[in-house]
Parts: C-alpha cells; sequence; structure tokens
C-alpha cells in the first residue's frame, strides 16, 4: 500500500516537474497570449507596441517632442507611406522590419487605417509589405 | 531647430531605444533573510528581464528591488501599459520566482522612457552604417549650436558617455572662442 501511493506520489511528482517547466517556458517568451484570430492580430500589435507612444486613443502625445496622432491622419490615405515607416522608422519612431515580420505589418497598418476615425477600406498585404522591405534594403544599399 | 541640413537629417536618423524600469518596494528583505541573496541580479526570459538586489542597506527594515529592466520587444509591450499595470505585471513575473513577492508587496513605480516627457525615449540607438552617415554630423558645431549628451558620444546610454560628450563639446566652443577673439 505505502509502496503504491510512494509510486504513484513519484508520478505526481514527476509530472508536477515536467509540466510546469514546459508551460512556463512557453509564458515566458509570450508575454500576452496569442490572438484566435488572424484580423485581431493588427489590434493585438497596436495595443503591446503601437500605443506606448500613440497613445491607446491614437492621438499621439507631446514632450520634448511630439509622437504624431495616427487618428484622422490624412498621410494615412496610401497604405504605403505608414508600411515604410513601421519597416524603416523616421526620426524618433523606431523601425520595426526586424521585429515583425510581412504579415504583422501588414495587419497594424490595416488597423490603424480602419480605426481612430480613419475609414480606409483597402488593404495592405503582406506582399505588398515585401515589395517595400526589397526596395527599401536596395536604396540602402544604394546609398552606402 | 534651425540647423544645417547635414545636423538636421542626423537628428531625424537617429531614433532612441525603448527601456522600462520597476521598482518594487516590499515590507520585508525577504531575498535576504530567505534566500540569502546579498545583491546582484537574476537574469530571466520573463519579459522583466532582471530582477536587481539591493548591495547595500542588509538586513535593514523594507527592501526595493528592481522587478524589471526591459529592453526591445518587452520594453514596447510594457511601456504600452498604464503605470499600475506595469508594475502588477512586475508583480506577477516576479512572483513566479520568488513566491513571496504576493504576501510582502508594499508599493512599486514604474518609468518608460519612452514616456518620460523630457526624454522620450531611453538612450540613442546607433548602428555601426548611422555612425558612418552621421556621427560627426551630428557633433559638429553649426553655428550656435552644439549638441552634448550620451547621444554625442562612443557610449551611448551611459553617463560616462554623456559627460565625455559635454567636455569635449565644451572644449571645441573653448577653442572657437580663442580662435575668433
Amino acid at each position: 500500500m505505502s509502496r503504491l501511493l510512494a509510486a504513484g506520489l513519484l508520478a505526481v511528482l514527476a509530472a508536477a516537474l515536467w509540466r510546469p517547466l514546459s508551460h512556463d517556458a512557453q509564458a515566458a517568451v509570450e508575454a500576452w497570449p496569442s490572438p484566435a484570430y488572424p484580423q485581431q492580430r493588427g489590434e493585438r500589435i497596436y495595443r503591446t507596441i503601437c500605443q506606448g507612444c500613440h497613445m491607446p486613443d491614437g492621438k499621439g502625445a507631446t514632450g520634448a517632442g511630439s509622437y504624431p496622432a495616427l487618428a484622422g491622419n490624412p498621410r494615412l490615405a496610401a497604405a504605403a507611406y505608414p508600411l515604410v515607416i513601421v519597416l524603416g522608422g523616421r526620426k524618433a519612431m523606431p523601425p520595426f522590419g526586424d521585429e515583425l515580420n510581412d504579415e504583422e505589418i501588414a495587419a497594424v497598418v490595416n488597423f490603424i487605417r480602419s480605426n481612430f476615425a480613419n475609414c480606409y477600406t483597402d488593404r495592405a498585404k503582406a506582399s505588398d509589405v515585401q515589395s517595400l522591405r526589397q526596395a527599401l534594403s536596395a536604396s540602402s544599399h544604394a546609398s552606402e | 531647430m534651425n540647423v544645417d541640413p547635414a545636423m538636421r537629417s542626423a537628428i531625424d536618423a537617429l531614433h532612441y531605444e525603448a527601456s522600462v524600469k520597476v521598482g518594487l518596494q516590499f515590507k520585508r528583505r525577504f531575498w535576504e533573510e530567505d534566500e540569502s541573496i546579498f545583491g546582484g541580479i537574476t537574469y530571466t526570459d520573463q519579459p522583466i528581464e532582471m530582477i536587481g538586489y539591493p548591495n547595500d542597506g542588509f538586513f535593514s527594515h523594507k527592501g526595493v528591488l528592481l522587478g524589471a529592466y526591459a529592453y526591445g520587444r518587452n520594453a514596447f509591450e510594457l511601456t504600452s501599459l498604464a503605470p499600475a499595470e506595469r508594475v502588477q505585471k512586475a508583480l506577477e513575473y516576479g512572483a513566479r520566482i520568488h513566491p513571496q513577492y504576493r504576501a510582502e508587496f508594499e508599493s512599486g513605480v514604474a518609468v518608460a522612457w519612452h514616456r518620460v516627457p523630457w526624454a522620450l525615449g531611453c538612450s540613442a540607438e546607433w548602428t555601426a552604417a548611422l555612425r558612418e552617415q552621421h556621427y560627426d554630423n551630428l557633433c559638429a558645431l553649426d553655428g550656435r549650436i552644439v549638441l552634448a549628451g550620451e547621444h554625442a558620444s562612443r557610449l551611448s546610454s551611459w553617463q560616462e558617455g554623456a559627460v565625455l560628450s559635454a567636455l569635449d563639446a565644451i572644449r571645441r566652443l573653448h577653442e572657437r572662442v580663442l580662435a575668433n577673439r
């Protein structure tokens, strides 16, 4: 009886030791849970990266310099403009070309262009981001 | 700011890194009393990146830990939260290492450099290519303007870089004033 209990305890212990380890390792690299649907990806990226500076309402902020408003910003009329800025950065804005993949960059640009009082209906595609990446990298090599 | 186009494009080319620090005050110094940890750092692959323990005041009444010191993607994500939520995240992740966090927590404060109004970022993020193209132009005397700070040094993000840059800027300014006397 006590041997059975001991074997059972060992099994429970082994499970307890093994399971939390793999669970924690996964949780550790993913600070926030992944969205279930791809169309939520743009909003999630905005909420976990962009709003730190551009603010939850997309109205930007001012301090030593300014973070431009995305809300009602006419510069978002052509998707290529925000795509290029997210990819390569501009002034105080850091580049995110190495942080985010083509699909993610298209998703977050689609999110800002269809929220915060912006109503653009055309969608950026991952393939658009890919071509801009190539163009940007070609132009930065040319200037070196 | 009215500066030469070369300095203007140097300023525009240089962005500031994201970084976040969280300070957590605890009712007792459980890391010393329970774990015999006296100073130093615990590194973790969680978004808080590290826990820093005070290197002095051992066995005093209360204590403050550096509960998070994040750069890069982790810093962007922590910056995007309200300050109280950043403290909560630091508590949640830190409690996985020190379960005493829950019972002993007293208060906390979070600083996200991209939200510090007078800085809007932690420190200049130079690359070798940016240095090549813009560093000399950024540091040049431009009319009545000369820039100084860690961003105008080869020791980005360090106070030593800021001090060396200040000394260098003053030296060059002094030379110019004497030359034009």
